[in-house]
């Protein structure tokens, strides 16, 4: 009989917890700058929205990863697919700006 | 410089009542930068959904640690957000904004009507107990919900939460849960597009992301102290004076 393991989404929560932290730290900076009026500021919060979104696409790994370690393929393979819906969403906006 | 303290009351607010009453915080967000920040309702949308996304990270995790995330749900639900909130946002351009204004609107009274009418006596549940049969009409629903949320800057859980609660039979918390994790993946779709399409106003995005970063925390803190009832009580009054607001000029223009 195959052997499964339940889903440990312990490394959801400290990959949630780090880039709540980090978001924290560098918008904190950001609004501050904003406040000073440094004309740096936006530009830097753009990146940091970009780093956002990528934080987020970067959890269904994660997610992939324990479905694996589960046994259940069928949701392992649909959490590539929405990674790969978000990437080509990414890839098509900016292809057709 | 006030401005900026403007936009950062705004996400501590939309934050602060999120994370208290388990909302995503679009449903405040998008009034009140309308509303009292004097925004457009185009400039709003694009930092609301962004905002929601950051939002996700702090508001899912508690949930997320007491196994009340169903991950499966997470990812056949995320599917259909996601395309629906592409769509969403790419109609924003060409959907005239009292369209917007008037879904904002019938969304904010019936959020206002549930949450007073809620108790949380709810019990919450293994995982998987949903009623598999009733997938496909849940997926429809997350599509249409991913379409709303696109287009009006809101992350969908009050559309979603009672969904899965009534049609798949999912516990109410659990439903919380699943919602706040996978609201985080359809608003960053939106918020992609947003992106790309050079929509985000930056000068009002990053205090509104520090606010319900702050915010976010701060109800969930104060939100086991508080008395839900002058709190929902609250809610109604302030959610029914900025449905008046949005819908005031549109009537005028009629």
């Amino acid at each position: 009989m195959k052997q499964t393991r339940p889903f440990d989404a312990s490394g959801i929560v400290i990959w949630q917890l780090m880039v709540w932290m980090a978001v924290f730290v560098y918008f904190s900076a950001v609004t501050v700058m904003l406040l000073a009026g440094m004309t740096v500021a936006e530009p830097l919060a753009k990146w940091g929205v970009v780093a956002i979104l990528a934080a987020t696409v970067a959890k269904l790994p994660l997610i992939a990863r324990q479905f694996r370690r589960t046994g259940l393929s069928r949701f392992t393979a649909l959490s590539y697919l929405l990674i790969l819906l978000l990437l080509s969403t990414l890839l098509l906006g900016y292809l057709l700006r | 410089m006030t401005d900026i303290l403007l936009y950062l009351s705004c996400g501590l607010v939309a934050g602060g009542l999120g994370g208290y009453l388990g909302l995503g915080g679009g449903i405040v967000m998008v009034p009140y930068l309308t509303v009292v920040a004097g925004l457009d309702i185009a400039t709003a949308v694009p930092v609301s959904v962004t905002a929601i996304v950051v939002n996700s990270f702090s508001a899912s995790n508690e949930y997320v640690k007491k196994g009340m995330v169903d991950f499966e749900l997470v990812v056949l639900l995320s599917l259909l957000m996601v395309a629906g909130s592409i769509t969403g946002s790419s109609l924003s351009h060409v959907v005239p904004p009292a369209i917007p204004q008037t879904i904002l609107t019938l969304l904010l009274v019936y959020t206002a009507f549930s949450l007073l009418k809620s108790n949380d006596k709810s019990k919450s549940g293994g995982l998987g107990n949903w009623h598999r049969r009733h997938l496909p009409a849940m997926l429809g629903l997350a599509g249409v919900t991913g379409i709303l949320a696109g287009l009006v800057g809101i992350g969908g859980g009050v559309i979603l939460v009672p969904g899965m609660h009534l049609i798949m039979a999912v516990p109410l918390t659990t439903a919380r849960g699943t919602s706040s994790f996978l609201i985080g993946f359809s608003s960053a779709a939106a918020s992609a597009v947003y992106l790309l399409n050079g929509d985000i106003d930056f000068h009002i995005a990053a205090p509104v992301i520090l606010g319900i970063l702050i915010g976010g925390k701060l109800g969930g803190f104060f939100g086991t102290t508080a008395k839900p009832t002058v709190i929902k009580v609250m809610f109604l009054v302030v959610m029914l004076y900025l449905a008046y607001k949005l819908t005031a000029p549109i009537i005028e223009a009629l």
